[in-house]
């Protein structure tokens, strides 16, 4: 698989996201999307990622249309934003008991497409002033599970 | 009013009984009586008898959910049966989930009415979801919190049957059973509604130590998921997921208590009657014990008749009496040798369920066959659901000796719990399971041992029992979504003061609590089987007690929603010491 880089610029603790991997999978209400994990530790897209990783989603099966545009994350509740706005998401789960936030920022995807690396740069950040920024180039895996909707 | 209550019960038992006859399954095992269909929140199953235009549109990304596709299993090619079993068969799975919780389940095959405040609507089509794409479900919201009262959610069980139902797929042939398409489009049915009262899928990722398996678990994205795992296996809600729903949405058990008693007499008992206090205008016992080691089922309660002040507040005055034999093993069905143990246990259900309401207990008599109580009384302490010291900030359970004796407390065990434990496990020795048998573990560092030593309660005395702090860390307590915190740029100039961040926070002290305390008369009169003679010294009784977790004021999501905080409704009796 992989990847470059994801260089965190915390005033906390640094972190850094090196590996990724892209899969097709679901938003948070399981519609279909691009979902992207970035770990620390190889992660073949199956079962859980080791933690802590950064989790993004993109709405939809045809994300071409998207590349390039800046996508601005949305908050994990859709109530008030505006039924247009693409649904992009991203999390981080700590590894703490308990631990996982939805972040502000921006996503820009520069390509993706089913069966390749997906490719491009995000600059994440919680209003506490921990900030992810950096690119990624994720490996393409296949899922073991089937369509969204638990 | 007893009566009534039975003839109640009666029915109820019979349409529980005639709906278990037709569904292999067993669906929600506690009977809520009237506080079924007084609870809070609505999670309407609609099956469509035709397309339905006026349903909402809440879809994105090329999904539509309007119209809501009519539900006829006949486009489900490989499914045999009927619809109507189909129906009923997917409810009792979605009733099953949320069984302890405060969410009444219904189906309706029309528009669900806009009568209820907090409603949550799923409406289950027999389409494909019409991207082509393998969608089960769709949520409109993951509501953190449950902060809005009215949602819905849309399923196309039809790709079940596209991907599930074809040669040698987990709904085909001689896998299409009712049970496994009931347990797919039903756990699909309890995942989305799930998400509209607030749980997300990475709540589905968080396992408890010993936990069993995510696939066994409901709120995990859905690409978790194989058929066989959707088919195969009826999913239940994680520890973690059914704590955050516990939260949202209520538990709908309120208070639960066995008792371990001795007869203290040399005659046989062959009834029990406990006298009760509770503030409610009537009182619910939705759960027994029913286990061996009692030798009575079906508690009925009569009451209220009349009130009665204790400590300052007037409660109305209840009767709970076990008559109705079982076998069990330390006598006869329904009756009590003189000297023999004997175990029994109710749950309580009302209609008010902002925080568990106080079942007092006044008195414990065993009858003979003439209804006369016999002339000693098993040994008891009472005890209320808890409240807090506005002074220390300890929440405390208070003890009383309403008894004629004085009475030694000890060995009292309090631990928080993540779910809902079996009644019929809390007893010597029971199993950590939930009612259908599934393991699970107290919170960790929730377990805490208290009056390890003697400790004296004498008669008309108060006993403190600090089961929790009000500054203790709740087991859950995580922002989740920094929502509304500035819908133009959510990294840079932040309007704070419109900074509203999700957040989901457990019950206090947890779930539930559970409380095993001994209850010893040292110098009880009573009767030694072995000795065959009335002997003077120690009677222990042993309660096992089990409280519904309660809201604190300022957590997040209980603005107008009733009474924000138990812990401030009911003021602390007093005396709050020992004494």
């Amino acid at each position: 698989m992989l990847s470059l880089v994801s260089q965190m610029a915390s005033a906390h603790v640094p972190v850094a996201f090196s590996h990724a991997v892209a899969v097709r999978g679901c938003t948070q209400e399981d519609a279909p999307a691009l979902e992207i994990y970035l770990t620390q530790r190889p992660f073949d897209g199956q079962g859980m990622p080791p933690k802590p990783y950064l989790h993004i989603e993109v709405a939809g099966t045809d994300w071409q249309p998207l590349v390039g545009r800046p996508l601005k994350l949305i908050p994990l509740s859709r109530e008030g934003v505006d039924p247009q706005t693409t649904i992009v998401r991203a999390e981080l789960d700590r590894g703490e008991r308990s631990a996982q936030i939805f972040l502000a920022g921006t996503l820009r995807i520069k390509s993706a497409q089913p069966d390749r690396p997906v490719e491009g740069h995000y600059d994440f950040g919680t209003h506490a002033g921990q900030r992810w920024a950096g690119t990624f180039r994720a490996a393409w895996q296949e899922t073991r599970g089937s369509g969204c909707g638990g | 009013m007893r009566t009534r209550f039975l003839l109640l019960l009666a029915a109820a038992m019979f349409v529980l009984s005639a709906a278990r006859a037709a569904s292999a399954a067993p669906t929600c095992y506690i009977n809520y009586g009237g506080a079924e269909n007084a609870k809070p929140n609505r999670l309407y199953l609609y099956f469509p008898a035709s397309n339905d235009a006026t349903y909402p549109e809440f879809g994105f990304s090329g999904l539509t959910t309007s119209p809501a596709h009519k539900f006829d299993p006949t486009e489900l090619t490989s499914y045999t049966g009927s619809a109507a079993d189909l129906r009923n068969r997917i409810t009792d799975v979605v009733v099953d989930d949320y069984c302890e919780f405060d969410v009444h389940v219904e189906q309706t095959t029309s528009a669900p009415p806009a009568t209820f405040a907090r409603r949550n609507t799923v409406a289950i089509g027999t389409d494909t979801d019409p991207t082509a794409s393998g969608t089960f479900g769709l949520a409109q919201n993951v509501d953190t919190g449950d902060l809005i009262p009215v949602d819905f959610a849309r399923v196309w069980a039809g790709t079940y049957q596209t991907l599930y139902g074809g040669s040698g797929g987990a709904l085909n042939g001689a896998n299409s059973t009712l049970d496994r398409w009931a347990r797919s489009i039903g756990g699909t049915a309890a995942h989305e509604g799930g998400h509209n009262f607030g749980e997300s899928h990475g709540d589905g990722l968080i396992l408890g130590p010993g936990e069993d398996v995510l696939t066994h678990h409901i709120m995990a994205s859905g690409t978790h998921f194989s058929g066989e795992d959707r088919a195969g296996y009826r999913r239940h809600f994680s520890d973690h997921e059914y704590s955050i729903l516990a939260s949202n949405v209520g538990l709908a058990i309120q208070t639960v208590w066995n008792w371990d008693f001795v007869n203290p007499n040399a005659q046989t008992g062959v009834k029990l009657r406990i006298s009760i206090l509770s503030p409610l205008p009537s009182l619910i016992v939705s759960w027994f014990y029913n286990g061996n080691r009692s030798p009575w089922i079906n508690p009925a309660v009569a009451g209220p008749s009349g009130t009665q002040v204790f400590k300052g507040t007037t409660y109305n005055k209840y009767t709970l009496t076990w008559s109705a034999g079982q076998p069990w093993i330390n006598g006869s069905p329904g009756q009590v040798p003189g000297g023999t143990q004997f175990h029994v246990g109710a749950g309580f259900s009302s209609v008010d369920f902002n925080a568990p309401d106080p079942i007092i207990i006044t008195d414990v008599a065993l009858l003979d066959g003439s209804d006369n109580p016999l002339p000693l009384h098993p040994r008891f302490a009472s005890y209320d659901a808890g409240s807090v010291d506005q002074a220390d900030g300890a929440f405390n359970v208070h003890f009383f000796n309403v008894a004629a004796q004085n009475l030694i407390v000890q060995n009292v065990v309090v631990q928080d719990l993540p779910r809902v434990l079996s009644l019929n496990q809390m007893v010597v020795g029971g199993r950590m399971v939930d009612p259908r048998g599934r393991p699970f573990r107290p919170f960790s560092e929730g377990v805490r041992r208290l009056f390890t030593q003697p400790t004296y309660l004498k008669r008309g005395a108060v006993l403190n029992v600090p089961v929790a702090r009000l500054n203790q860390r709740r087991y859950i307590d995580e922002v989740v979504d920094e929502r509304a915190c500035n819908s133009q740029d959510r990294l840079k100039g932040a309007d704070t003061a419109k900074c509203t961040p999700g957040r989901n926070v457990a019950l206090f002290p947890s779930t539930t609590t559970y409380i095993t305390a001994q209850v010893v008369d040292p110098q009880a009169k009573h009767w030694d089987p072995q000795r065959k003679r009335y002997v003077i010294g120690p009677l222990a009784s042993t309660l096992f007690y089990q409280i519904a977790g309660r809201h604190l004021p300022g957590d997040p999501g209980r603005k107008g929603r009733g009474n924000p905080g138990g812990v401030q409704k009911k003021a602390a009796p007093t005396p709050t010491t020992k004494r």
